[in-house]
């Protein structure tokens, strides 16, 4: 009976071992990948809209400073929040100089966003700020689990970023065309989403403006394009967030508004789908931000 | 509560701790009492009120099964209660399969199909005189209610199973070991291979018209899979939480897709249930000892019911009946000794059976079948993420060398390494789903 027992814990232990190995090991992959165990002067913040922008290599060289690019699909506001907030607490964040924030005008528009995007962060539980966020958005069970169990905190998409980061493979790109005719068909049926203004995800950006210029760094509000149909269907409440994104830059001389959508909105060859860009529309802005930060922001 | 959450296993403990202390030969009843209360909490976890089926069953054939005894001592065949049992038992499942099939609002009671036919075996067998009638309706009850077979089988004979119920079972270190790895295997086999599986068929069959046939073949040959890892999957956690306990539950399946033949494939194949039919069904239309014009016909019956029990709709009759085609061209037409390329062509028929029972409206799966056929050399769609798509490839590659050397006899000892990397690999890879394909039926 002894032996069986100790056989169990030897068991359970080796399992403990390998387990958290190997969650060391992604885990040690996927800071490289986003580049949050690096001292960085320059961070990205955003989701799917911002990863598709940047090239995190070619934006590197261009403007001679270190990036960590950490773009995150289906992120919200709130989780942006935590982003940031994860990185600042971090010992690398004390060569950031500037944070490239992506904003757009579904920001503070709530539904159609995945009200499940803390399990985006499970990797990082054993952070303090992250287990707080976690542990706040997550049932009693889906927590626990996710702590004790290393391996469970891996989705298929976190793997692969995990083994791009050991790669030094920051490439994000799609290869395709949006169809504008589909798009403007969409809209006629009223079938995208609509600019609205919820109070708290304000809260949470606001919160996160001030996190940032509170430690005198930078932010570069970004607003890359958006295929013209969907900036133009709703223009009063088009007008009114673009004028709280300007008011904010005006409000501090430490935050930025830049706007690629006069300029690049109606070029339809730049785009994937609606709110992407395509690997044509990614050099093409990837370029015109480079040149601009290069320009505008004093180092 | 599903086998593959945290909240079984949690449940699971609390019952075999209870299990163990009450698993002596002086509290026998009072173990029993116990399982058949975790039982129906078990299933009231889904719906509180589907319990209620679960006595109505259980009083139908606990009162038929002791008249048709009484009829027995008294000379009487028995006949008119076996039948009463019969009617009242299958009116339940006729009622709500087309009940559903009318209203798909209504909800229908998961695990329905398994524990009615489960409780018709007792029955029947008392009507052939196999069993006793129980006298304890604890024990009848239990049987029917026993939750490891519950919800998806395996469909189990009152023979096998309520003489297990009666005796001290053997827990020991052999059956927790084995009964543990059969369950962690079946975890595995529902979460690493079906509902990875599944991402990809679902994509692709939410809109089939929208796809080459190259990628229709694909999602074929994973449903094939699919199928196959989810309901074995679950087979083997019923049997593995079983063991733990120390009843021995009948075998559900036995490397089905390694077979070269179809009548080998139904041998292996949902074994319960081929086995009920073949039982009480085959046998009594006469099985093979009649003519051969008959026995065509007891066989085609027999295929047909097999598609009815899985539900009332023309696709699954049609399933039913193609394997009632190869299973008659086979056994008139077929090789005497099955070589290689038969074994795939098997294979083949049987997945494209598969499409059928995948897609419920028939003239749709009947479009994927030619799509397949005519442009099978086409691009591939690699799902949302061909890393994805690629890693489920990896794994199930994994999962079919090891189901071959099983089969094979070259794997046959289980290590603690192996249930290491099942675990881990369910930890790292697994994809949590709420459902099993058989739940439905």
């Amino acid at each position: 009976m002894k032996r069986r027992i100790l056989s169990i814990l030897l068991f359970v232990l080796v399992f403990i071992g390998l387990d958290r190995g190997i969650g060391w090991l992604l885990n040690n992959g996927l800071n490289r990948y986003f580049g949050l165990n690096q001292h960085s002067e320059v961070l990205l913040i955003g989701h799917s809209h911002l990863m598709l922008a940047v090239d995190k290599s070619n934006f590197e060289r261009g403007i001679g400073l270190s990036v960590s690019k950490y773009c995150r699909e289906g992120v919200n506001v709130a989780d942006r929040y935590e982003m940031v907030k994860q990185y600042l607490s971090s010992p690398y964040s004390d060569s950031l100089q500037v944070v490239l924030y992506g904003v757009d005008q579904f920001m503070f528009t709530g539904a159609g966003l995945s009200k499940n995007s803390y399990k985006l962060f499970y990797p990082f539980i054993d952070e303090e700020n992250m287990n707080e966020y976690i542990k706040e958005s997550a049932d009693f069970s889906d927590y626990w689990v996710h702590k004790l169990i290393c391996t469970s905190r891996y989705s298929d998409a976190l793997i692969n970023s995990a083994i791009r980061g050991y790669r030094y493979d920051w490439r994000n790109y799609k290869v395709g065309y949006l169809d504008v005719e589909v798009l403007k068909e969409q809209i006629r049926k009223g079938q995208q989403r609509h600019i609205h203004f919820e109070q708290d995800l304000i809260d949470y950006f606001e919160k996160t403006l001030e996190l940032i210029t509170r430690k005198g760094i930078k932010v570069i509000l970004v607003n890359t394009p958006i295929a013209a149909p969907l900036n133009e269907y709703e223009p009063e409440q088009y007008q009114k967030i673009i004028s709280y994104f300007r008011e904010k830059a005006a409000s501090s001389p430490l935050i930025y508004y830049w706007d690629f959508n006069p300029q690049f909105s109606t070029q339809y060859e730049l785009f994937f789908d609606p709110i992407h860009l395509n690997s044509g529309g990614q050099k093409v802005i990837n370029a015109e931000i480079t040149k601009k930060f290069n320009k505008e922001i004093e180092q | 509560m599903l086998f593959n959450t945290f909240e079984y296993l949690f449940f699971f403990c609390i019952v075999f701790l209870l299990f163990v202390s009450t698993n002596n030969k002086n509290t026998l009843k009072l173990r029993n009492l116990f399982l058949l209360t975790a039982s129906y909490y078990f299933y009231a976890q889904l719906h509180s009120w589907f319990v209620i089926l679960l006595i109505y069953t259980t009083v139908v054939n606990y009162f038929c099964g002791s008249w048709i005894a009484r009829d027995q001592q008294q000379g009487k065949s028995g006949k008119r209660f076996v039948t009463t049992a019969i009617v009242l038992s299958i009116a339940q499942l006729v009622f709500f399969k087309y009940a559903y099939l009318a209203n798909p609002t209504i909800l229908l009671p998961v695990g329905l199909s398994f524990f009615t036919f489960q409780a018709l075996s007792y029955s029947i067998d008392i009507y052939r005189k196999k069993i006793e009638p129980e006298k304890n309706v604890v024990d009848i009850a239990l049987f029917i209610a026993f939750f490891p077979t519950l919800l998806s089988g395996p469909i189990e004979r009152a023979r096998n199973l309520i003489p297990q119920l009666k005796e001290k079972t053997s827990v020991s270190w052999d059956n927790f070991k084995g009964g543990a790895g059969l369950f962690i295997w079946g975890v595995f086999k529902k979460v690493v291979i079906a509902d990875r599986l599944a991402e990809y068929v679902n994509a692709v069959y939410f809109s089939p018209e929208s796809h080459s046939g190259s990628t229709l073949a694909l999602a074929a040959l994973f449903y094939s899979f699919q199928i196959y890892c989810d309901f074995s999957g679950y087979a083997d956690m019923a049997i593995g939480s079983g063991r733990v306990m120390g009843f021995k539950i009948m075998q559900n399946f036995n490397f089905p897709y390694c077979v070269n033949t179809f009548k080998e494939f139904w041998r292996r194949w949902h074994i319960s249930l081929t086995s009920w039919f073949t039982e009480y069904v085959y046998i009594s239309l006469g099985g093979n000892r009649v003519s051969q014009a008959r026995w065509i016909l007891n066989i085609s019956l027999v295929f047909l019911l097999s598609g009815i029990w899985h539900g009332a709709t023309w696709s699954f009759v049609l399933w039913g009946a193609m394997h009632a085609v190869f299973y008659l061209v086979e056994r008139f037409w077929g090789p005497k000794r099955p070589n290689i390329l038969y074994h795939l062509l098997v294979f083949v028929m049987i997945t494209f059976a598969w499409i059928f029972f995948r897609i419920e409206n028939s003239v749709e799966a009947w479009h994927v079948v030619t799509r397949i056929c005519s442009d099978i050399i086409s691009p591939v769609y690699w799902g949302s993420s061909t890393f994805s798509t690629l890693l489920t490839m990896l794994l199930l590659g994994i999962f079919m060398l090891r189901e071959y050397l099983m089969y094979r006899n070259i794997l046959p000892q289980k290590s603690a390494w192996e249930y290491l990397f099942l675990l881990l690999a369910i930890g790292l890879f697994g994809v949590s789903s709420d459902q099993f394909v058989y739940f439905q039926f």
